[in-house]
Parts: C-alpha cells; sequence; structure tokens
C-alpha cells in the first residue's frame, strides 16, 4: 500500500515534467508577451527591448526553461509580473478553490446520486426523463453561460445572493486555514462562516452543473445495471427487506463506476472554476490562472497549472485507494 | 427408497401454471404452458429440459421473482396450502427465504461481490430468524462447518472471489437453507461446477433433504443428476411437461421420442469410441405452438401427421405411475412415410 502510493507518487515527477515542457513553449507561443501586456500602447520599442530584457524572455527558450527548472528544484515558482512570489499568491488563493470545489462537487454528489438513483428505479417515468433530459442541459451548458445567468436572476434581479468576492466586503475574518466557513467555525464566528456559504452558493451551483450532470447519468446507468445482476435476484430470493437490498446490494455495487468518474471530474471541476471564479470575482487560483493569460504572466500560469496538475493527480490516486476500500476485489499491492 | 406421490400434504403444488411474457411491439411468448407438479416433503422433483424451455421461469414464478410488468402469470402455485399467486408483496417477502429458498446455477454471480460472505448468511438471518451481532456470526459458522467448508470461521470475512467454485456454491446453500426452508429450488446448482465437484454438491443437497425433510425442486438439463438425486421426474419441452414419472419408471420405460432422445444423447464412457455421438436433431423452435400440435414434432423421428392435429393429450400408462405426451408412442406401430 505505502510502496503503492510512493510509487504513484513518484510518477508525478515525470508527468510534471512533460507537462512543464509543453506548457513553456505553449505559454510563450501565445501572441503578445509580458511587454504588451505591462507597457501602455504608447511605449517605444526600446521601451519593449528593455523590458525583455530584465524579464530575461529574450534568452534562447532552453536557458530560460533550465532558469525555470532549476527554480523549481528548489520549490520556487518565480514571480509575478506584480513582484509578489507565485507560490505566495497560489498559498493565498488556492484555498478559495478548494472550498468552491468542493462546495460543487458536494452538490454533485449529494443530488446527483439519489437523483440518478430515482432515475434508474423509475425508469422511463417522469422523474427519469427530467433527470436524463436536465442532465443533457447540465452538461451542454457553458460553464460561464450559466453562470453569467445564474448571476443575473438571483443577484441583479432578484438580490437575494451576493454577486461577487468571497464575503460581504468589509467582513472582518481571522485567517486560518484560509478556508473561510472553515476558519467561521473554529473561531466561532459563525455570521462569517454563514456569509461565506451564502457567497458560495451561486459560484458553487454554476461549477457544480456539468459534474452533477455525470454524477447523476453514471448513477442511473449504473444503478440500471446493477439491479440486473443475478446477485440482487438472490437478495430478493432471501426475503431480504427493500431497504437492505437497494443500500446494500445495488447502491454498493453500482457506486464503483461513479466514484471513478468522481475523480475525473475534479479536471472538469478545475477547468470550470476558471470560467466560475472569473465571473464571481471570486479570489481562487481559477480567476488567478485567468488574469496570468491575459496579462501573459508567464511564471504565473506555470505555478497555477502545475499546481492544479498536481492537484488532479493526486484526487485520483485518493479515488484509487478510495476503490480498494469499496471495491475487496481491486487490490494495490502487487 | 420407494417412490410415491404425497396427496396428503404436498409441500408445493403448481397446477396448470402458465407464464407469458408480453412485450409491447411483439407477440407474447408463452414460457411456461398449463405445467402441473406436486412435491411433498422429503421429495426430489426434478424439472429437466434444454435451455428455455422453461425451467427457470417456472422456478422464479414459484419464488415470487418475476418482474410484475410485462408478465401474466395463469393457473395455481400453492405452498402448503398457501396460495402464492396474489399473496401481497409483503407476505411473500416473509415467506421467501425462511420458507422458500433458492440456489442458483453460478454462484459467482449470485453472489453479492462487495458483502463478505459471513454477512451474506447473517442478513438472512437477521431478517428471518432475528439473529443478530455474534450469534448471527456463530449461526454462520456453524452452517458453513454443516456444508462442509473447512476453517468455517476465517471463510466467514472472506468475499466471493476469495473462494474456490465449489466453496462458494457450498456458502450459497448455506444461505439457502440458513432459515430451514420446507422447499428448497436448486436451479441448475452443478453446472458451473468442476465434476468431482458436482458430486460433493449433490450429495450434500441429498444429505439435507433427507435429515431435514426439505422438499427439493431440482431444475437441471443433465440426466445423470437426475438419476442420482430425483425421485421424481417432470421432462420439459418448449414449456410443457412432455413426460413425468417417478425416476426408474422413467429411465426404464422412456415413452415420449424427447425423453429417448435425451436419454440417447448421453455419450457412454463403455461404448465405442468411433461412433458418433446421438444428439437430437435441430434445436428448440418455435414452428409448432402446443395449441396446435406437438411443439417437439419438427425434430423428431417419429413425426407423423396427425402429431398436429391440435395439443397432443396426456396419456396416462396402465397400471403405473407415468403419463406422457406422445400421440404416437415407440410401441405403436411407426408410420412410414
Amino acid at each position: 500500500m505505502v510502496r503503492y502510493v510512493v510509487t504513484r507518487l513518484l510518477q508525478l515527477i515525470p508527468t510534471l515534467f512533460g507537462l512543464s515542457v509543453l506548457l513553456f513553449i505553449w505559454v510563450r507561443a501565445l501572441p503578445g508577451g509580458p511587454d504588451t501586456a505591462l507597457l501602455p500602447e504608447n511605449a517605444t520599442a526600446a521601451d519593449r527591448e528593455r523590458l525583455r530584457q530584465d524579464l530575461g524572455l529574450n534568452d534562447p527558450i532552453w536557458v530560460q526553461y533550465a532558469a525555470f527548472l532549476a527554480r523549481l528544484a528548489q520549490l520556487d515558482f518565480g514571480h509575478t509580473l506584480r513582484g509578489r512570489a507565485v507560490s505566495t499568491e497560489l498559498a493565498e488563493r488556492f484555498p478559495a478553490t478548494i472550498e468552491l470545489a468542493f462546495v460543487a462537487m458536494l452538490i454533485a454528489v449529494v443530488v446527483g446520486i439519489p437523483l440518478g438513483y430515482l432515475a434508474a428505479r423509475n425508469r422511463g417515468r417522469f422523474l427519469d426523463v427530467s433527470a436524463v433530459g436536465g442532465s443533457l442541459i447540465g452538461i451542454c451548458t457553458p460553464v460561464f453561460f450559466l453562470a453569467f445567468i445564474l448571476k443575473e436572476i438571483f443577484a441583479v434581479r432578484l438580490g437575494w445572493l451576493p454577486s461577487s468576492s468571497r464575503l460581504t466586503p468589509g467582513t472582518s475574518y481571522t485567517d486560518i486555514t484560509g478556508l473561510r466557513v472553515v476558519d467561521g467555525i473554529i473561531t466561532g464566528e459563525f455570521h462569517v462562516a454563514w456569509d461565506a456559504v451564502v457567497h458560495l452558493i451561486l459560484p458553487a451551483l454554476a461549477l457544480a452543473s456539468i459534474p452533477l450532470a455525470v454524477v447523476t447519468r453514471m448513477t442511473r446507468a449504473s444503478v440500471m445495471e446493477t439491479l440486473g445482476e443475478d446477485f440482487v435476484r438472490t437478495a430478493e430470493s432471501k426475503g431480504l427487506t427493500a431497504r437492505v437490498i437497494q443500500f446494500r446490494h445495488v447502491l454498493r455495487n453500482a457506486m464503483l463506476p461513479v466514484v471513478t468518474a468522481i475523480g475525473l471530474l475534479t479536471g472538469a471541476l478545475l477547468a470550470g472554476a476558471v470560467l466560475t471564479e472569473s465571473v464571481f470575482a471570486f479570489g481562487g487560483i481559477g480567476s488567478f490562472l485567468f488574469q496570468a493569460t491575459q496579462s501573459r504572466d508567464y511564471a504565473a500560469i506555470m505555478g497555477t497549472v502545475l499546481l492544479i496538475a498536481t492537484v488532479f493527480v493526486v484526487v485520483n490516486l485518493v479515488v484509487d485507494l478510495l476503490y480498494t476500500v469499496l471495491d475487496p476485489r481491486v487490490t494495490v499491492d502487487r | 427408497m420407494t417412490v410415491r406421490r404425497e396427496p396428503a400434504t404436498p409441500v408445493l403444488t403448481v397446477e396448470d401454471l402458465s407464464i407469458t411474457f408480453t412485450q409491447r411491439g411483439a407477440a407474447p411468448t408463452r414460457a411456461v404452458d398449463r405445467v402441473s407438479f406436486e412435491i411433498g416433503a422429503g421429495e426430489v422433483v426434478g424439472l429437466v429440459g434444454e435451455s428455455g424451455c422453461g425451467k427457470s421461469v417456472t422456478a422464479l414464478a414459484v419464488m415470487g421473482l418475476l418482474a410484475d410488468r410485462n408478465v401474466e402469470i395463469g393457473g395455481r402455485i400453492a405452498y402448503a396450502g398457501t396460495e402464492l399467486l396474489g399473496l401481497p408483496r409483503k407476505r411473500m417477502r416473509d415467506l421467501r427465504g425462511a420458507d422458500l429458498a433458492m440456489i442458483f446455477q453460478d454462484p459467482l454471480s449470485a453472489l453479492n461481490p462487495v458483502v463478505p460472505v459471513g454477512r451474506q448468511i447473517t442478513e438472512m438471518l437477521s431478517r428471518h430468524r432475528g439473529l443478530r451481532g455474534r450469534d448471527a456470526d456463530a449461526e454462520a459458522v456453524q452452517l458453513l462447518g454443516r456444508v462442509g467448508i473447512p476453517d468455517p470461521e476465517r471463510r466467514l470475512k472472506e468475499y466471493p472471489h476469495q473462494m474456490s467454485g465449489g466453496m462458494r456454491q457450498r456458502a450459497m446453500i448455506a444461505m439457502a437453507v440458513s432459515c430451514g426452508p420446507r422447499l428448497l429450488i436448486a436451479d441448475e446448482p452443478t453446472t458451473a461446477l468442476d465434476v468431482t465437484i458436482q458430486a460433493q454438491v449433490l450429495e450434500l443437497l441429498k444429505d439435507l433433504v433427507e435429515t431435514e425433510g426439505t422438499a427439493l425442486l431440482m431444475i437441471t438439463h443433465d440426466l445423470g443428476v437426475v438419476a442420482g438425486l430425483c425421485d421424481r421426474v417432470n421432462v420439459l419441452y418448449a414449456g410443457r411437461v412432455v413426460e413425468a414419472a417417478p425416476r426408474h419408471e422413467l429411465f426404464g420405460n422412456p415413452v415420449h421420442p424427447y425423453t429417448t432422445g435425451l436419454l440417447r444423447s448421453i455419450p457412454r464412457m463403455d461404448g465405442d469410441r468411433g461412433v458418433p455421438l446421438n444428439p437430437i436433431r435441430g434445436s428448440v423452435n418455435d414452428l409448432v405452438a402446443w395449441a396446435d400440435g406437438c411443439a417437439f414434432a419438427p425434430r423428431c423421428d417419429r413425426y407423423e401427421l396427425e402429431c398436429l392435429a391440435g395439443t397432443p393429450a396426456v396419456t396416462e400408462l396402465p397400471g403405473v405411475d407415468h403419463e406422457h405426451r406422445c400421440v404416437n408412442p415407440p410401441g405403436t406401430p411407426a408410420v412410414v412415410r
């Protein structure tokens, strides 16, 4: 078990290395550069040249990459164009994204699994048809579009929920974990925790749309398949109560593929966070990445994407480990 | 052993059972057609026939495990005098597992892969016998020991995939008999097993029937199983019983060409190796519906036009407990075509 985890984590190194090479080339291939983003439009060619020289952008790309690697080896992600350490920025912003992504996934799981299950049990009836149709819409709707619609309706027109940021401006709070809800609960500042929850609702709903749709559909398909399994018929033949049959025999088995899907959805969730956070001015790494890309802030882009990639790998590792608990037939040793 | 029917209080009575599957947009399929038989306590009755003849569907109907939708069930199924068809769901659920139990063909797929075997036994004990915790575990250990599983305490925590095929089927049997059912239905219990294990499992079933007086409905296509275990045999073809008799009578004096065909098709170890196998030609088909004549006629060597003149009537052989549904049985002169 430990060996497996270590091996998987070590595999992260070549993964990140390959990704960093590609990314390094890609971001530099983007039209424009930090000079166009930073300098005013009337800056002279000489100004631009001097800035490029200062930022080391005139060196051959492999020299730049070697310098990047050398810094990375010391866990130094470099500095943003504004001069702050990328690692500091990420440390400040990452909790916001974790909070948002976690709540979005929670919505997807807490709503999607029961919904998918009920749809499967009521196959072809109204609930099923609406769940399947609704999830199709959820998958097809671009996240940022949904984010704008939700914001327009619930924040701007109805005014029920705040339209941006993580807390009502001016709220004082104690920062412990960076997770505002958790901090509020730990310190007993429940009004802060509640304020944070209220601010999370709209962005989390927008972000949850795709995972919710996928989880619903996966659960539905998986439950329908499991219902036809021989062991469910055996359970029926044993005269067990419907509750035991549904939970112990149907749902436990039906959850296996859903768990895998949840791991893979983390990727979609982090990608979706880029757009959702930008729409709701939610100060996480998503909006940070969005701004960094606009200003061609190479160091910030590299740092953020590598962090996201690491999170993705780690989450899927956790899912694989969870799988061994859920399904005794799967072992990681060997 | 004297073989007899038990007219007094049969554990299971199946009378004129018909099962039709209806699917919107398709013609209804009659899987079981007016099947009747009885099983008394301690009796083993075989339901024999090839795939698709309605054996398993009959078993599922008795257990009340057929879907509610798209199935029409006619006739009568009674367990110890209680009518099962039309019994409220809850009552049926109480009977299932406690009074009627079933053993399935493939223990690997019939057992839940993610629940320990012990739990799959104890969940029945707590449902029907109110045993919980240690008491249930102790009882499960005893049951596993009784069906011949070595080291039952350790096996209790194992998952189905950690057991061998024979052991899984033993666990399945332990589960089925855990609440002392009066009727046990075994649907091809040995088909998925090695030959040596098959014999052990049959021996175990035989032993259970003898010691507990359980009525056993044995569903099989294997005449070897029938010869070794059944007191009485019903041969099914295309959803109908074509011949029914006590085992010795059936093997000694088979009448219906389908039965004789089945017996002839058994490969023999002591025969000449050069002789080809002797199968029944063709395969089950619906060229003839029972309403129009003998459904076996298209595959029958003794077929004559008379065979297609309506449903063949049941003929009882004089002086013996033996009935069949053949219009032109051997012994009557074959018509030369």
